[in-house]
């Protein structure tokens, strides 16, 4: 396949996986998201009762908080039941994860789908462009590391332990956009209700999640991915993005130094696949999304591959089509008066 | 990776799905034990007992026989001890539970539902196939992490030996106190609008992690047959709806200031540190 190919490809199985993944239920069955795996690793929501499957996230939370942060106040000793379902998350996780490794990011996540969708009105439309400064990008690349410490395994444990209130149970999901997103995608405005009462820290989530999910919806018209910046998904694919097959893999090139257009289309703003090669340049924040393959002038430079295997290879050829249509940047170009649509 | 290493995860990833438990966050039929005091209806209650295991109670009829059906249709028959049974699954989520037996004069098929966080088939087939005898069964039951609720409409059919019974009388009963009396339609299906009578403020202890407190409820249906009375009946659990407490149009709001925020980030054209 051409990177060109791969990239007019991937919207549709994005488009596909979001209606699957948000809707889905419906066709392939109500108790669809209790059968299929309860571990999938992409944001579909468990708050979604229209969807078809469920994100890994929450059983981790729960696992942690309702069997071995209560079991370790119980003083009784971890036994085979208590550590072994979440072990058992993690394997079903795993089943999927082996199969398409973090390309569950960057083709199926329903969140990532509709960031890419409202980036491109936003630049449709010649909104700002923006990207995280050089500078800061150490910086905001470890903080999904700290949501996953913190809020998928500690704060749940703690939580379990009685040190902190049940509404940190699952303090990731309290505050998740795709929680917001894919329930309002299916008629149910529960989500994004405020209480009007009750538990302090269940009003502060609330309105936490509101918060995040509407400045991360004007936010993505300008920026690409900002809520993948922060996503323990993300961190968790990376813990395990060596043992799957498919993977980003880039060829050493003298020409790379005078380039850098593979990190300018990259919607995580990744540096490495610019400056490294080998397996240093499939990073911890790559989605797999190709862009940097797809946007690379040199044949056979990058490329995505399973195991030894090149799926997708960089070429010249893909590079022209590609920058006839868009910036590397995702800035669309115009077309011009008098051309045939999509030849030009 | 290496190949062996490649196949030894995928095999074990593989078999993990089989194995994978997850908590239970499906309503129970709750009622916290009060079955006996909000109605006298005959019924049968299914509740969680620990890691993977639930007990069945008949409550108001004498049982001769407790059944749970599992997902993939398989019986099994359950013995009674001190009024209640114990159901341990093999596999699957929904199990149904049936107590047979004697209220009075009547002959009695009571239902109910539990639910473990085992993966295996849907209970939809045993739902759309009641057993023999007089049925009444839910269309469809709640998923994970979602509870019937205040104001959700839910079908129930009404069945005798498989065949749907139309314009038959139902009672429904809520532990918050709501009588109806519905009936049912041409093809024995009744619609039940789950009753708003959750109290303001609920005075019961919390339930376990946080869940919502929740009411039994229980619908029956009688059939005179000439020789005796048949009764059936099917008890479950319902929350209050969430937007009770909640607003969405606050929700809204904040979400709109989110918004605001970020709107000069989006207008501003490209400064430091843009590309």
């Amino acid at each position: 396949m051409s990177p060109f190919t791969m990239i007019r490809l991937r919207p549709w199985v994005q488009a596909i996986s979001f209606v699957f993944l948000v809707w889905g239920a419906g066709v392939v069955g109500h108790y669809s998201a209790d059968k299929i795996s309860g571990a999938f690793p992409a944001l579909s929501c468990a708050y979604d009762q229209e969807n078809s499957a469920y994100c890994v996230l929450i059983p981790i939370q729960h696992q942690l908080h309702h069997r071995v942060g209560e079991a370790l106040v119980k003083m009784q000793t971890i036994t085979a039941t208590v550590i072994l379902p979440l072990l058992f998350t993690l394997l079903s996780f795993l089943a999927f994860f082996v199969v398409l490794n973090k390309a569950f990011c960057g083709w199926l996540c329903p969140l990532g789908t509709a960031q890419e969708a409202l980036f491109a009105i936003g630049q449709r439309f010649d909104l700002a462009f923006r990207r995280v400064p050089a500078a800061w990008r150490p910086k905001v690349s470890t903080l999904k590391w700290l949501v996953l410490a913190l809020a998928i395994f500690a704060l749940p444990l703690i939580s379990g332990m009685g040190a902190l209130p049940h509404t940190f149970r699952d303090p990731w999901c309290q505050v998740c956009p795709s929680r917001v997103l894919t329930t309002l995608a299916s008629g149910d405005v529960t989500q994004l209700a405020l209480p009007l009462g009750g538990d302090v820290s269940q009003w502060v989530f609330v309105a936490l999640r509101d918060l995040g999910f509407g400045f991360g919806a004007v936010f993505a018209l300008s920026f690409r991915q900002p809520f993948c910046r922060i996503c323990p998904m993300l961190a968790l694919h990376a813990l395990l993005r060596r043992v799957a097959p498919l993977h980003l893999a880039k060829k050493a090139s003298a020409r790379c130094d005078k380039c850098g257009l593979c990190s300018k289309a990259c919607p995580m703003d990744i540096d490495a696949i610019h400056r490294e090669h080998g397996p240093k340049a499939f990073t911890a924040d790559c989605t797999l999304c190709g862009r940097c393959v797809a946007f690379c002038p040199e044949d056979g430079t990058l490329s995505l591959r399973l195991g030894p295997v090149p799926l997708v290879t960089s070429s010249a050829q893909s590079f022209a089509r590609m920058t006839r249509k868009q910036s590397p940047e995702g800035k669309p170009k115009p077309v011009p008066k008098g051309s045939i649509k999509g030849t030009v | 990776m290496r190949p062996i290493a490649f196949v030894t995860v995928v095999l074990l990833a593989a078999s993990a799905p089989a194995l994978a438990q997850h908590e239970n966050h499906a309503a129970p039929p709750s009622g916290r034990g009060q079955a006996q005091a909000w109605t006298a209806t005959p019924m049968v209650l299914g509740r969680p007992a620990g890691r993977a295991e639930a007990v069945a109670i008949p409550a108001n009829m004498d049982a001769d026989t407790l059944t749970v059906i599992a997902p993939d249709g398989i019986n099994g028959g359950l013995p009674l001890e001190s009024g209640q049974a114990r159901i341990k699954p093999k596999s699957g989520n929904y199990h149904l539970v049936l107590a047979q037996g004697r209220a009075g004069q009547a002959v009695v098929n009571a239902a109910s539902a539990v639910y473990f966080s085992n993966p295996g088939p849907a209970p939809s087939h045993i739902l759309a196939n009641p057993p023999a005898g007089l049925m009444l069964l839910p269309e469809r039951l709640p998923r994970e992490h979602a509870n019937f609720h205040s104001g959700e409409a839910v079908r129930f059919r009404l069945t005798a030996d498989g065949t749907p019974l139309p314009g038959m009388p139902v009672q429904v009963e809520t532990a918050n106190g709501t009588r109806q009396k519905l009936r049912t339609d041409l093809d024995g299906w009744v619609q039940v609008s789950l009753p708003a009578d959750f109290p303001p403020v609920d005075q019961r202890p919390e339930e376990a992690h946080g869940r919502p407190l929740t009411a039994g409820f229980v619908l029956s249906a009688s059939l005179n047959t000439g020789v005796q009375p048949h009764l059936a009946s099917f008890a479950y659990a319902y929350g209050p709806n969430q937007l009770d407490k909640a607003s969405p149009g606050f929700g809204a709001g904040i979400a709109l200031l989110g918004m605001a925020f970020a709107i000069p980030l989006v207008l501003r054209r490209n400064s430091k540190g843009a590309a």
